[in-house]
């Protein structure tokens, strides 16, 4: 009774709404038909012909528009860059293409006509995408960045998110992983939530798409590291429009508060076919080797620890120098390799139907054997006008990738490191090497990333279904149809073997097999009508969108493997029933919503945009479910006033202003519902609850104010692009970190329950970008034409129930989110040196646990530990004295681009950059506290410097020194009764770098070269991808990323990362 | 135009018929149950806290136990325990102390949890009986994750309503308001659980086991060397009524109390009154039993990966007694392993296992059950077969005696000495006529090692008499040693011991509770305030 009544109000206030819009409609249609007789010429027709030529080369621009101004009378030019059109005399052609600056020429009696366009760095006519349509560009109000599918394809990249790096202000791309296909982290106007996604929404064609973070939890392996993004091809992206103001993401109400990512695909145009391929072979290099001892290094190293009581002595290193190098565990793991990418692309149509269909392959093995990835991409895109008040479109895409994941992402590498030189890599006998006992040592890293066979399958679909009926003049119906289809298959095998003492015996050889689907639809209509009176510009939409996601998995696996040669579960044994294990899953969440959009603008100068959107999210419970969200905006194109035209400097300054809310509804789960885990019993299956419910969990919101201008001065040869925002984030869901003593945890462990996600806390982001692009040099076919972009983003924390404080992996790795600091922050003890003699020990706070002062080498404190600070002074080094030691986000990012044509050649070359932001280096604090990872694991060659006391001989507690003082490695100390291995400010370090992204010298062969060949257009080009990076970090690579862990953001801590790797490559670009 | 006003109409109608139904929100789980819809029936309170007796427990039993319990109380030798067996655990410990604290607190929250949900189950139709029978297995393991805690750390917080305290910062309670909850606790398991119940599931009689050892364990708090005949006497009472009318029976031998047989989840022993019911499988992660994995010396004993204790037996001390007490050999042999002996119900297909291990320690037996295969292809990595005993008959005798003995300091009760002769003729050890405090606090040791009270015994001495018990810990050898069978030597056999120097790690005030876990107190810093007191008025019924 109650639903009914609600629905009943609902539709009311809808047709109220209706009514509304149709008044001003109606009453002006008359006017506008009136208006448009008297622009009819009365000059005698011609026919006017030509080619649209590019102003740095002689390649015909396909796809131009050729307009008789004033009129509709137009044509776009053919794959030669040819056009036909019938004009008069007294007319103006206006010629424009995306990318370069409109032309007008008047055709006087001329019947030939050869158009160079210069290129442009901003078309002011061009029309850009915005949510729910797209908008004259100098209509735009709002903070929005477009980057053209060209400059995607400048760098070479997997997935397309990697293309946005350095490309847009305030939009931090952080790869998370070297392993190919693994999904970087986007981060839009700094971090907008705790415990949710932080991406952005990604609306391909109508499809949308938030993906979570990357995990790392050590518990809960990702089973990939690409997400759904990763099967598209970057190739078919026209253009990317990233909204970043309240007012163009408040469309897009719930999930546009971290940002959304607008991207269109390519359409076909009219004319003759084009067919285009492109082939790219990159070789990957090996990265920059960490350096580890030797095993003669090792070995004395072994023998020291032995001499300390750490370990037992080992025969075979009682002579160092008679030992030879040993095993270089980098040089057996990584391996150069390729990259390889073909696509071809078909596109054409008529004035009334146009397609573009595309095909791809995409194969990218990884520097470490048992990882890569691998595509096949098809997409077809159709429209057609089918009446002259009907125009209906489908586009659909095809991908089917496979990811090789047996390196685990850091796995493999760090035992890389970890695994000594004494092992060997292969016998004599050819068979694989291994330590001596299982215990306490590790397996054979080469061979586990050969024997190991784990690899997941996904093919995904994304398609639309649109029409647009022009029910009048200047109203259109719109409605479309999306979805998305997902289907996951994970395949792991993980052998038994016996490599020397080590063994994996067949009862611990596993395969799993797990199938997940994840499918989501919308459908939505909208209504928009376009009004013009005399100096008044109109734009209204209104329209209503359902959506739901659903998604299934099935995961099973076996144990006990009699051989290996059989991978799939029925070569387990289920005869125990320990070994075998299935489970399945099932969800599903849904979205309702009312959108509406009103822009006017006065005299193309005064621009006003009010912006309102209603959403209603199974994310809630009745009551708390429907979140509002509007937005303002205002723009103020200043040099359309009289008093600036004539500056003839500027071409165009606009000022902007806007305000608005979006929202978040958090992960969108089952936070509401307490849900009960199955767990088995003697008696049959028995339940538990696993989470503590939040039924009052409602939006999260975003409030927004944004302030910025656009400038084009000189020609359009200088654009400048300023935005300043102030974020507020309230409400904000967490899933806060209470004492474990109220029974919760944050990540699995048996029996626990998770904690609630609530609405508690708030943030602040501020920031500034800043964009500049210019042309510095146009003089005799020499372009010269830079791009900077400049991003300050800040984040604090101003209120929080309580600090979240996980600790990574039971490590001593912590991070830390409180109230007055950014998210995030790294954590851990000041570290102050080493204890240099037994007076050290007694004039500083107690390390030991037991709060007794103990100078004693196996029970206490000793001469050459570590000093920590005591920072609350209460006399004893406890949790108290942990404090932030690190700061993981960045004081500013850039991005800059240099471009130089010069006939047919173009160099290009792309530079980012981080600065001021800090990594803890995890693998160096596993090194560089000696004996912390076992002393059978390696060490780095850093630790030789370890602090060597003079004694280890309780009685000589008063007289102990350091033999070799000035050093910070602490001593080898065996159990660490000190507690050497606190997380310090040892292991802190500068994460700035500038990284030559990639550089690119392309060469277009002239036309006259190609003449008498079927091969219309060829280009063909070298590069080098990751040529070079300034940094002092001390790991592999300085890019770290940002992940998910224990369900809140995890950045700037480097697990032992896959690096990046430097790649030299070849493409060739061919139109026939 | 008019077309247009009509085909406007009609698609605005569409476009309004695209709106949802209020239910199209409605998503709720599809995979899982929600605590708002279970706990009505008989069945669902049953299944409801059956998982009480595994997987919270699972971070306990796994590395905890024997660390806390065993280690600290010098029955362990370890390789990897060191900071246990010498009484200087890092407060910075993620591997053992964390999880070991964080597991009593899951062990109350879920108790917690669901005898909430049971009394306010809406809509419920399950009988009063089994209402009453899953509140009080609820109180039942609260109160033992609450002895825990007061044994290994004292003073802590006492969490009586979860979502009611999260927001507030846990507050430490006094170690007598501890002591008052969780007896409070058993006694009303004791009123509510029923006299007989499924196998495996707690009876009246497992609280009144337990109401007998907190009693005994409580005499002694804040006394000065005599303990609070009170609580003497009611241990004495509870345990007197366990031994008469609980209808359990001493395991005819001691040996087979420790077999995967006579002792799984669905096969309990006869003379178990508590222990924690694992299953031979390992997903959900938790439901198993990890102790073999750790324990076995061999990868050949548990052929399931695992078998992980070559550098794990018995302490010196341990070792030292066994070799000068050969007749207690029966149980010496189901405890520990010795070089040279057989052990024909592991590797069964090889004809037995033979510790042929000269030189080395003296490897631990008790739940050490070998392969599935030697055990009905039960079993698998980390999930041996068998369930943890948290309390048996032969203990409630062994209490019964301490409790009559009380603060003389002798006695002849011939009850006392009845019970207490039943467990040493069990073990083959002659009859005493007379005991004293220390007869029954060192038979309670060898009888009960390894099954996780060991520590709690040293607090119950310490309680009331720290001198003794510190004297006692004092003596301790914690040293390292080699063992071999001298060959042909039977009745008794003789082995060859070479100790390393003599190590004595003595408590102390000090260390006699663990540090709380660096990892909580960053989390909750106000753990390091002085305890105070609890107000009992807060708990509702």
């Amino acid at each position: 009774m109650q639903q009914n009544f609600y629905k009943t109000r609902r539709v009311s206030r809808s047709l109220q709404f209706l009514a509304g819009l149709l008044r001003p409609l109606l009453l002006t249609l008359g006017i506008m038909g009136a208006g448009l007789g008297a622009l009819a010429q009365s000059d005698a027709k011609k026919t006017v012909t030509g080619t649209v030529v590019s102003a740095n080369g002689d390649d015909g621009i396909p796809g131009a528009s050729v307009v008789v101004k004033g009129t509709s009378n137009g044509t776009t030019t053919n794959a030669a860059g040819e056009f036909s059109i019938e004009a008069a005399s007294g007319n103006t052609l206006v010629v424009s293409f995306i990318g370069y600056a409109t032309q007008e020429i008047s055709v006087g009696n001329k019947t030939k006509i050869d158009i160079r366009l210069q290129e442009s760095i901003a078309a002011l006519d061009e029309v850009v995408v915005v949510g729910y349509g797209e908008m004259k560009k100098t209509d735009v109000s709002s903070s929005q960045v477009t980057v053209s599918g060209k400059d995607l394809s400048k760098t070479i990249n997997t997935s397309l998110e990697q293309g946005l790096q350095g490309r847009a202000a305030n939009v931090m791309v952080q790869q998370n992983s070297g392993q190919p296909g693994a999904a970087p982290s986007v981060l839009i106007r700094g971090i907008s939530s705790l415990t949710g996604t932080t991406q952005p929404l990604y609306v391909i064609d109508g499809v949308q798409i938030k993906p979570d973070n990357m995990k790392d939890d050590p518990n809960n392996r990702p089973t990939g590291f690409s997400n759904i993004l990763s099967s598209i091809n970057p190739d078919d992206i026209e253009t990317i429009n990233v909204l970043q103001g309240p007012s163009a993401t408040a469309i897009y109400g719930a999930v546009g508060a971290n940002g959304v990512v607008m991207i269109t695909t390519k359409r076909g145009k009219a004319g003759e076919a084009k067919i285009t391929f492109n082939s790219l072979l990159t070789m990957q290099s090996e990265p920059k080797h960490i350096d580890v001892m030797n095993l003669r290094e090792y070995a004395q190293f072994r023998n020291e620890a032995a001499a300390v009581g750490s370990t037992a002595t080992e025969p075979q290193f009682a002579d160092p120098s008679v030992l030879g190098e040993g095993t270089n565990w980098q040089s057996a793991l990584f391996r150069p390799t390729t990259l390889q990418k073909y696509s071809v692309g078909l596109s054409g149509g008529t004035e009334k139907s146009t397609y573009y269909l595309s095909g791809e392959y995409f194969n990218q093995k990884g520097i470490v054997e048992g990882s890569g990835f691998k595509r096949y991409n098809g997409r077809l895109n159709l429209e057609n006008q089918t009446r002259n008040w009907l125009k209906i479109g489908a586009n659909m895409s095809v991908g089917i990738t496979e990811e090789k994941v047996n390196t685990n992402n850091g796995g493999i590498i760090q035992l890389a490191l970890d695994q000594n030189p004494s092992v060997p890599v292969t016998n004599p006998d050819g068979s694989w090497g291994g330590p001596v006992s299982t215990q306490f040592q590790f397996t054979n890293p080469v061979m586990i990333s050969k024997i190991y066979n784990d690899y997941n399958r996904r093919t995904s679909i994304l398609g639309s279904l649109f029409a647009d009926v022009k029910l009048m003049k200047n109203l259109t119906w719109h409605t479309e149809v999306n979805g998305s289809a997902e289907f996951l298959k994970y395949y792991s095998f993980h052998p038994s073997y016996t490599i020397g003492g080590y063994v994996v015996s067949q009862d611990a050889a596993t395969s799993v097999r797990s199938v997940n689907t994840n499918n989501w639809w919308s459908l939505h209509s909208r209504l928009s009508y376009d009004l013009k009176l005399g100096k008044h510009d109109v734009n209204i939409m209104a329209g209503h969108e359902a959506q739901a996601f659903t998604y299934e998995s099935l995961t099973a696996s076996r144990k006990k493997f009699i051989t290996n040669t059989i991978e799939e579960l029925s070569g387990g044994d289920a005869s125990v029933i320990s070994n075998v294990s299935n489970n399945s899953g099932k969800g599903s969440g849904s979205r309702e919503s009312y959108f509406a959009r009103v822009n006017y603008s006065f005299m193309e100068r005064y621009i006003v945009q009010g912006t309102y959107r209603m959403d209603g999210s199974s994310a809630f419970r009745q009551g708390r479910r429907w979140g509002n969200f509007p937005a303002v905006s205002v723009a103020w194109r200043v040099s359309e006033e009289p008093f600036l035209k004539s500056v003839n400097a500027i071409n165009d300054l606009k000022l902007r202003f806007e305000i608005g809310r979006s929202g978040n509804q958090g992960s969108g789960g089952n936070a509401i519902y307490s849900t009960l885990q199955t767990v088995p019993t003697g008696w049959g299956t028995g339940f538990l609850a696993s989470n503590f419910a939040n039924e009052f969990l409602t939006w999260e919101k975003d409030d927004v104010i944004n302030a910025g201008l656009d400038l084009h001065m000189f020609g359009n040869r200088v654009e400048l692009i300023m935005d300043a925002y102030i974020k507020n984030i309230t409400s904000l869901i967490t899933v806060n970190s209470y004492p474990f003593t109220y029974g919760g945890d944050i990540a699995y462990s048996p029996g626990y329950l998770s904690w609630p996600a609530v609405n508690a806390g708030s943030m602040k982001n501020r920031g500034v970008g800043l964009t500049l692009n210019t042309v510095n040099i146009d003089k005799g076919g020499f372009y010269w034409r830079t791009g900077i972009n400049l991003s300050f983003d800040r984040n604090k924390v101003t209120s929080l129930l309580n600090p979240i404080t996980p600790i990574w992996n039971a490590t001593s790795v912590g991070f830390k989110t409180e109230v007055g600091q950014p998210a995030s922050m790294l954590t851990g003890y000041i570290a102050e040196g080493l204890y240099q003699d037994a007076n050290d020990i007694k004039n500083h706070a107690i390390q030991t646990s037991n709060g007794e002062l103990t100078i004693n080498p196996l029970t206490g404190s000793w001469v050459g530990d570590t000093k920590f600070k005591d920072l609350n002074g209460d006399g004893v080094i406890d949790a108290e004295d942990r404090t932030v030691i690190g700061n993981p986000w960045p004081k500013f990012t850039l991005g800059f681009n240099n471009n130089i044509t010069y006939k047919n050649f173009e160099l290009n070359a792309f530079m980012t950059g981080s600065f001021k932001n800090d990594i803890l280096n995890y693998p160096r604090y596993r090194a560089e506290v000696p004996g912390n990872g076992g002393v059978f694991g390696n060490q780095w060659k850093s630790v030789a410097n370890y602090a060597r006391p003079s004694s280890y001989a309780v009685g000589d507690a008063e007289t102990v020194m350091l033999t070799n003082p000035g050093h910070v490695i602490p001593r080898i100390a065996p159990g660490d009764p000190n507690g050497n291995n606190r997380m310090s400010t040892n292991f802190i370090e500068d994460g700035s770098y500038v990284r030559l992204k990639n550089i690119t010298l392309s060469y277009n062969f002239p036309k006259s070269l190609l003449k008498e060949t079927f091969v219309r257009g060829l280009k063909a080009s070298v590069g080098a991808q990751n040529l070079f990076t300034i940094t002092k970090y001390k790991g592999y690579d300085p890019e770290i990323g940002m992940v998910s862990y224990g369900g809140t953001v995890m950045a700037g801590i480097d697990t032992g990362r896959y690096p990046s790797v430097r790649m030299y490559s070849f493409g060739l670009t061919a139109d026939f | 135009m008019q077309f247009n006003i009509k085909l406007l109409a009609i698609i605005s109608a569409l476009t309004l018929m695209q709106g949802c139904k209020e239910k199209f929100l409605d998503r709720p789980p599809l995979d899982a149950l929600t605590s708002g819809n279970f706990y009505r029936t008989d069945a669902e309170i049953m299944a409801g806290t059956a998982p009480l007796y595994n997987i919270v427990w699972f971070d306990f039993n796994d590395k905890a136990n024997m660390s806390f319990q065993e280690a600290r109380a010098g029955n362990l030798n370890s390789n990897d325990r060191t900071s246990y067996v010498k009484h200087a655990v890092p407060s910075t410990d993620v591997n053992t102390l964390l999880p070991g604290y964080k597991s009593f607190y899951k062990i109350i929250a879920q108790s917690n949890n669901a005898y909430k949900a049971i009394k306010e189950a809406t809509g419920s139709t399950a009988s009063a009986a089994v209402k009453s029978q899953g509140l009080g297995e609820c109180r039942f393991m609260r109160a033992t994750a609450y002895y825990y805690l007061v044994s290994n750390w004292g003073a802590v917080p006492i969490v009586y309503d979860n979502v009611a305290q999260l927001n507030s910062p846990p507050v430490r309670n006094r170690i007598e308001d501890v002591w008052k909850l969780l007896i409070q606790d058993y006694r009303f398991a004791a009123e509510n659980l029923p006299s007989t119940a499924d196998q495996g599931r707690l009876t009246k009689y497992s609280a009144e086991g337990m109401l007998a050892r907190m009693y005994l364990m409580r005499a002694g708090l804040n006394q000065n060397g005599t303990r609070k005949q009170s609580d003497l006497d009611s241990a004495k009472f509870y345990a007197e009524d366990v031994i008469t009318k609980s209808g359990r029976t001493l395991a005819p031998t001691y040996g087979e109390l420790f077999e995967s047989a006579n002792n799984n989840s669905s096969k309990n022993n006869p003379e178990s009154l508590f222990s924690l019911q694992w299953m031979p499988v390992s997903s959900p992660w938790g439901v198993n039993n990890s102790f073999q994995a750790y324990f076995a010396y061999d990868a050949n004993i548990t052929t399931t990966g695992d078998g992980w204790g070559a550098a794990q037996g018995l302490s010196a001390d341990l070792v030292k007694y066994f070799v000068e007490n050969p007749a207690d050999s029966l149980r010496r042999k189901s405890i520990a392993m010795f070089d040279s002996d057989v052990y024909p119900n592991i590797q069964k297909a090889a004809g037995g296992l033979k510790y042929n291990r000269p030189a080395q320690l003296s490897a631990i037996k008790k739940y050490i059950v070998g392969s599935p295969a030697d055990n009905g292809g039960l079993g698998g990595f980390m999930a041996a077969n068998i369930n943890s005993y948290m309390l048996r008959l032969a203990e409630v005798y062994l209490i019964y005696a301490d409790a009559v003995l009380g603060n003389a300091a002798t006695t002849n009760d011939a009850k006392a000495l009845e019970y207490y002769n039943m467990v040493r003729k069990r073990a083959g050890m002659p009859a005493k006529t007379s005991l004293t405090f220390e007869d029954i606090f060192k038979e309670r040791r060898i009888e009960t090692v390894f099954e996780g009270n060991s520590w709690n015994e040293m607090v119950r001495w310490y309680y009331f008499n720290p001198a003794k018990a510190i004297a006692y810990t004092a003596a301790q050898h914690r040293e390292s040693y080699t063992m071999t069978y001298v060959p042909g030597s039977t009745n008794p056999k003789k082995y060859n011991v070479t100790y390393s120097p003599a190590e004595y790690y003595p408590l102390s005030a000090n260390t006699l509770y663990l540090p709380f876990p660096e990892g909580e107190l960053v989390n909750a810093p106000s753990l390091k305030d002085e305890p105070v007191p609890f107000d009992f008025s807060k708990l509702v019924d």
